[in-house]
């Protein structure tokens, strides 16, 4: 396979950044989207040129690091799954593929298409968890949780954090994640405690981080690669207007 | 009283409010203008009936202004803060299974915004065709009331005010096309037992609100509503 | 000189934790705010260790080279994490996971920290619910419970297939908690490059800004490492591409002694290679085991499609071999039994490497729904890479490199034979002997982080009489010139090859000589290959870019350049081990039907090695191992 890519090349967070070619040839399908990233990376290197810099590491589409604007679309154009795990066998010979980085304020771009997603981490220090020290839990099995609401719970806790909500998002908004969050604790016994507290802080964070609004659009589950359901958001708003008219 | 703008969450909900009110309205509105097919009597003897709830009508008027207020002021907060969300656009961007109505209600609710300003200053306050605006009818009880009919058929025999009333009704529908369901989800109903209903609802009510609107002026041309002798 | 103190405490096993918890100095809790921790990794067992130090009182610099703490490679485990609950009353105990741990380490793991683990498993499951991990449950609301490789009870805790990825949240959740709190400093994009000792003690790190370039050093009362394990010598790994050696080869050249470097464990079911591109291998969990039959055609060169091969066509070698555990055998002997049907001629797929997983009978059994209810995201997963799709015909699998059971040597209270320099998870060598079992890595970590290290640090820090250090101490400004100086020369190279070319040679130097099968003769062949391409690297390596920005390639330099050097320690010491256990296989000690052949006279220890200066051999030492509880027994699973 032989592909024109258009990546975004800007080499730190202070200069501006601009859309440049590269001619690719001998693409294997059987390649997946970053071992075709890293065949040009060790073609600029031998010509002493820079690598292109993005974020990735399982490779296996579970740690969240690889992200990836790829023809418009967050992760690519196949669905549910990370750009570690597209193949190039899902693109076209000769075809055009535009590669930009995520692009919302609170994931300011380091380099080319790595972004810093500490907004991400900030909202969940505000809450994010529920507050169990080491060593005071009881027995397991006295927690009764129904497998309904586990399997719910496990749906919402499988985020992996990568951005590709914000990413999709026409508004930047993060709701996807921060409901992904709530649901996955708000879903299980252990976390009713903190439930209202939780959801304001959360909230609160992710307005002051800057992200835009949800309008209900619904392209952050699309774009999701573990198909993040939006009804999660609706029990944050849920949450978040019981908490905000009664709670604490 | 504005407190909720501190908060995106808030802000939506009292969207979702205001643009439920709103949409009560619209149906309230249809309800009696549709009464144009019923003849002179029937809707000027309404128009008069709404003038005489005296001051219940300045608070159904106030509630409507508080209600649009907030919907504008809290769309002006969600829009800036969407807007600085993303300061460096993307030079490819595509929707994936968004609708377009979602993707374009601030630009659906400027433009009907705009034409609700007109159709203010047409119908209410008289502005655009004053020549038309001082006509009276006799009811049968021997009153004399403001000719709502005869205004309204001289208002649609004009082709850019139907043209623009056209245009106008469509992107209100199309606002609420994915306002009706959206507004469920921002108040925390999702359930997929009913998900599919409220769609259902939803994409229903802006069709029989688009059907319901554009009767009117598709009456008067297809002369099934026409002036009466003798009215003036 | 090292000494190997394993400082085990006496007693009958089942008492010895308690006995030692009992005895350990404690640091009164207003004290604890006086003592600074530095934790480098946010895995399982960092980020454990961070947080529950921190709630404790301590003062916690936390480290991690990715963006997040929430990345690191602890994510991936899919399977499960095993504990001693005996909930589905199938007859589990602490004493039969001890059992099982020591015996699926081929007896060359230490009896007393193996039977602590077993013993905080329960606590671990504990602690986990308590924080919200989403494990499976039954329809009556209690935890659910699945089998796992090498054990003949039900004790595998699991959340879908993404236990790790839940486990490390919920402990991310913990340290966010934390971090949140302010009681842990935590540094993001920051790559530990050396260990700073003031007074043959660990004071502190140096490290490189990923963002910004700039080397830094921060100083401590006590180093915790908990960086993982060093698969990526192999280049082709399951491994995250970012794992590496770099923090404890460094510690291990600054005195800590680094223990069975030749321990390395080869997953039997990984995603077969595809071609030269390939830049890692994945993983498909061994819990497919469970319901998946592994065949390869009786006859040679049997080249027809899965479905056209008839029943009496195909040999389902782990069924035959092993009747009693089948398809469950643990992760070596079913590596090693892929790996001869494939070099016996009866691999399927392109180049013949590999074997195949068919869920067909399962199907037929159970119906699809609950094969996809079981493994539907591992099935999906397989389909995206190989564009196959897994329902309709068998899954390809073959072993690949995945664990790493060797690590820095430390006592039992996971201190190295630095002083102050603690070693938590898959860095250390502590539990798993030759060989780990399935849904065993997540229980360590988690037990080391949780439930161990928060008692003996404490031990540590009373007991230790030495004065504070800043970073001005000459010690911090001497490595830091070093580290600053390690980069500029890697900068200056500017040579012709790619470090990622240097990276892919080493690995399939060391795959083909030091894989899964090793003999005195690739060994030796490979102690003499690396020093030269060590050598190569050193004059044409070319690493573009600053060192003042992001420069990714220069930090992959940096991690490549340890492996060069760490790659010959693993090799000396598969060399010198002329014995076969667990993932170390000798060619030359085998039994007659290729089992693997101990020899519990001269090799019943753990080898330590010494660093001993640039291009000089290593020196071994010894800890022998004592089996008081579990009688050294040749490991059947026949």
């Amino acid at each position: 396979m032989k592909l024109l890519l258009k990546i975004w090349r800007q080499q730190n967070s202070e200069t501006e950044g601009k859309i440049v070619d590269y001619m690719l040839d001998d693409v294997s399908p059987d390649m997946s989207f970053l071992e075709m990233l890293d065949v040009l990376n060790e073609k600029l290197i031998h010509k002493g040129e820079e690598p292109v810099a993005f974020d990735h590491d399982c490779r296996e589409g579970i740690c969240g690091a690889c992200s990836l604007m790829i023809n418009g679309v967050p992760h690519g154009p196949e669905k549910a799954t990370t750009t570690c795990q597209l193949h190039m066998r899902k693109f076209t010979d000769g075809q055009e593929i535009v590669i930009e980085p995520w692009r919302a304020a609170p994931f300011p771009v380091i380099k080319d298409l790595v972004v810093d997603r500490g907004s991400f981490d900030r909202i969940i220090q505000k809450g994010g968890f529920i507050s169990a020290s080491t060593g005071s839990a009881q027995d397991g099995n006295t927690i009764l949780v129904s497998k309904i609401d586990a399997d719910a719970s496990m749906d919402a806790a499988a985020c992996i954090g990568c951005g590709a909500c914000v990413a999709a998002c026409k508004n930047g908004s993060a709701s996807l994640f921060v409901a992904a969050k709530l649901s996955h604790l708000g879903l299980l016994p252990q976390g009713q405690p903190e439930r209202s507290t939780r959801v304001l802080a959360m909230v609160m964070q992710m307005d002051e981080e800057g992200f835009g609004s949800c309008t209900n659009t619904y392209d952050c589950e699309a774009a999701c690669p573990k198909g993040i359901s939006v009804k999660n958001i609706a029990r944050m708003n849920r949450d978040y207007l019981k908490a905000s008219l009664f709670g604490v | 009283m504005l407190g909720f703008l501190r908060s995106t969450i808030l802000s939506k909900i009292v969207m979702a409010v205001s643009g439920a009110a709103l949409v009560g309205f619209l149906i309230a509105h249809l309800t009696g203008n549709l009464l144009v097919f019923a003849g002179p009597e029937k809707i000027n003897a309404y128009g008069q009936g709404l003038r005489d709830l005296g001051p219940l009508l300045w608070v159904l008027r106030i509630g409507l202004l508080v209600a649009v207020a907030l919907h504008i002021i809290s769309s002006i907060f969600l829009a800036d803060k969407n807007r600085t969300a993303r300061p460096v656009s993307y030079s490819k961007k595509k929707s994936i299974q968004s609708t377009i109505a979602s993707r374009t209600m601030l630009f659906s609710g400027i433009t009907i915004l705009t034409f609700v300003a007109y159709h203010l200053l047409h119908y209410t306050y008289g502005i655009v065709q004053p020549e038309f605006y001082h006509g009276e009818y006799m009811l049968h009880d021997g009153r004399t009331v403001h000719d709502i009919y005869s205004m309204m058929i001289h208002g649609f025999t004009n082709p850019f005010i139907t043209v623009s009333y056209v245009l106008a009704v469509t992107f209100v529908c199309m606002h609420l096309n994915h306002a009706i369901a959206s507004a469920f989800q921002t108040l925390g109903f999702n359930h997929p037992k009913y998900n599919a209903k409220i769609k259902m609802f939803g994409v229903g009510l802006s069709a029989i609100l688009w059907v319901g609107y554009l009767s009117i002026p598709a009456g008067i041309m297809a002369g099934v509503v026409k002036l009466i002798e003798g009215a003036h | 000189m090292i000494t190997l103190d394993s400082k085990i405490p006496s007693g009958p096993i089942t008492e010895k934790w308690d006995k030692h918890r009992a005895e350990m100095k404690l640091v009164n809790p207003a004290n604890k705010r006086k003592y600074t921790v530095i934790v480098v990794g946010t895995g399982l067992a960092g980020s454990a260790a961070a947080s529950s130090l921190a709630e404790l009182g301590y003062n916690v610099e936390c480290f991690t080279f990715h963006d997040s703490p929430r990345r690191a490679h602890s994510i991936a485990a899919q399977g499960g994490i095993n504990a001693a609950k005996n909930y589905q009353n199938d007859g589990d105990s602490i004493w039969r996971l001890f059992y099982d741990t020591v015996k699926g380490g081929d007896f060359r793991a230490r009896e007393a920290n193996v039977y602590r683990l077993a013993q905080v498993s329960v606590n671990i499951i504990d602690q986990c619910v308590a924080q919200g991990v989403p494990f499976a449950r039954e329809y009556g609301g209690y935890l659910a419970n699945r089998s796992f490789g090498g054990a003949q009870v039900s004790r595998t805790f699991y959340a879908k297939g993404q236990t790790g990825q839940q486990l490390l949240l919920g402990a991310y959740s913990a340290l966010s908690r934390q971090i949140g709190a302010g009681t842990v400093n935590m540094h993001n994009r920051k790559e530990m490059l050396d260990l700073v000792l003031v007074d043959g003690h660990a004071r502190g790190i140096v490290t490189r800004d990923l963002v910004s370039g700039k080397i830094e050093s921060f100083a401590a009362d006590a180093v915790i490492l908990a960086t993982g394990g060093y698969a990526n010598v192999f280049y082709l790994s399951t491994n995250a591409k970012a794992c590496n050696v770099t923090s404890i080869y460094r510690a291990h050249k600054k005195g800590a002694g680094f223990a069975n470097p030749c321990y390395t464990q080869i997953h039997p079911t990984c995603i077969p290679v595809s071609g030269d591109h390939q830049s890692k291998l994945t993983l498909m969990s061994e819990s497919l085991r469970n319901d998946g039959r592994i065949w390869v055609p009786k006859n040679k060169g049997d080249k027809r499609p899965a479905d056209q091969i008839p029943e009496k066509d195909r040999d389902y070698y782990l069924e035959r071999k092993y009747p009693s555990f089948g398809n469950l055998s643990p992760r070596d002997i079913a590596s090693r039994a892929a790996k001869e049907a494939c070099d016996d001629g009866r691999g399927v797929g392109p180049g013949g490497y590999g074997v195949y997983l068919d869920f067909e009978d399962s199907i037929k059994r159970l119906s699809e729904a609950t094969i996809a209810e079981r493994y539907g995201n591992l099935f999906e997963m397989y389909e995206r890479i190989t564009g196959e799709n897994p329902y309709k015909s068998p899954m390809r699998i073959y072993p690949a490199p995945h664990y790493t059971m060797g690590g820095l040597w430390v006592d039992y209270n996971l201190m190295s034979t630095i002083p102050g320099l603690h070693v938590l998870g898959e860095a250390n060598f502590s539990d798993h002997g030759a060989n780990r079992l399935g849904a065993s890595a997540l229980m360590q970590g988690l037990a080391d982080g949780y439930f161990v290290i928060p008692y003996t640090i404490g031990h540590y820090l009373a007991s230790d009489k030495s004065t504070k250090v800043t970073t001005e101490h000459p010690e911090f400004k001497k490595a830091m010139e070093e580290a600053t100086a390690q980069t500029q020369r890697l900068l200056a190279i500017n040579g012709k090859r790619s470090t990622n070319s240097f990276h892919r040679e080493l690995g399939l130097l060391m795959w083909d000589k030091c894989g899964m099968a090793r003999t005195e003769k690739s060994l030796k062949e490979a102690l003499d290959r690396i020093p030269e391409l060590r050598e190569e690297f050193w004059n044409n390596v070319k690493v573009t870019g600053k060192g003042e920005e992001l420069n990714q390639s220069l930090e992959h330099a940096g991690r490549v350049a340890d492996f060069l050097e760490f790659a010959e320690l693993m090799c000396h010491d598969a060399l010198e081990r002329e014995e076969s256990c667990g993932g170390h296989f000798r060619e030359e000690y085998q039994t007659e039907d290729g089992e693997a052949l101990r020899n519990d006279d001269k090799f019943c220890h753990a080898a330590v090695w010494e660093y001993n200066g640039a291009n000089k051999k290593p020196i071994r030492y010894k800890e022998e191992l004592t089996f008081d509880n579990v009688h050294l027994a040749t490991r059947s699973y026949k």
